[in-house]
């Protein structure tokens, strides 16, 4: 007999061979809830960030343009003439 | 596909849990049967089936519901136990084949589970890729059409893989005198 052959015939017997019972349900659901918060959070998370910054950095230079134009409202036209200029 | 497995993806894909719970009794213990060509290990196989079931959630908004349930979880659950060798794989390390108290007989009268095991550790002297082609082949039968399928290799690829892990195993059965230890007469 060719030793091919007999892992070929091992493989016929192997087949019948069943795997143990399981049951994985509850520990299923409990991964995908949590998958499911990282997944959910991750993105959330980064956008609130973003947002905060860009809100802070707005309310900063309102606060700071307010402060140039109550002082001395030709500087505080001064940047975006600037910008005007360079467009 | 089953009236009941249609309801329950639809109840699943709207956040029903215990529609997917109903869904993992139905199909784990085939999943089970899968994943037990991949590990021998019984508290590996649960983490396998886990992980099938948890990427399948995952993956139900692209289900066609025209293909039957189990096919799909077959192609996940073959996708995983493929990635579950390929990491396995640096580590691997070759187990001897004569651990057996009773040899495996001819006339298929010998315990599979014995059969099963050893056959296991011939193919894990293979490489994942090679692995992945016979065991599909002699334990679910597969053709070379299904195993394209399943993973998406091209048919050649399958029969390159095929025909190079059949001559290795040829190669490892006589060097480690497999008739001799199964106890065959030639």
């Amino acid at each position: 007999m060719d030793p091919l052959e007999a892992v070929e015939g091992l493989a016929r017997h192997a087949r019948g061979d069943e795997a143990p019972a399981v049951d994985v349900s509850a520990s299923v659901l409990r991964r995908i809830r949590f998958a499911g918060r990282r997944r959910g959070m991750a993105p959330l998370s980064v956008f609130s960030l973003a947002s905060a910054l860009a809100a802070g950095v707005t309310f900063a230079l309102g606060v700071y343009y307010y402060w140039l134009a109550a002082s001395n409202p030709m500087d505080a036209l001064l940047p975006a003439l600037q910008v005007v200029s360079l467009w | 596909m089953a009236d009941g497995d249609h309801l329950d993806i639809q109840a699943s894909l709207n956040g029903d849990e215990r529609a997917f719970a109903r869904l993992i009794e139905r199909y784990e213990q085939p999943v089970a049967n899968l994943m037990w060509r991949f590990t021998r290990d019984r508290r590996q196989l649960a983490e396998l089936v886990q992980d099938v079931f948890v990427e399948a959630y995952f993956a139900l908004p692209g289900y066609r519901v025209e293909a039957p349930l189990m096919h799909w979880l077959r192609k996940i659950a073959t996708r995983v136990g493929y990635r579950f060798w390929k990491s396995r794989d640096r580590q691997r390390g070759v187990l001897p084949l004569g651990d057996y108290d009773a040899p495996v007989r001819q006339d298929c009268s010998t315990d599979p589970a014995k059969a099963a095991e050893l056959l296991d550790r011939l193919l894990a002297r293979l490489k994942p890729a090679e692995r992945l082609v016979l065991t599909l082949q002699y334990f679910e039968e597969c053709g070379v059409k299904e195993i394209a399928r399943r993973m998406g290799w091209t048919a050649a690829m399958v029969k390159m893989r095929a025909y190079r892990a059949r001559k290795k195993l040829k190669r490892i059965a006589s060097a480690e005198n497999l008739l001799e230890e199964l106890e065959w007469t030639p």
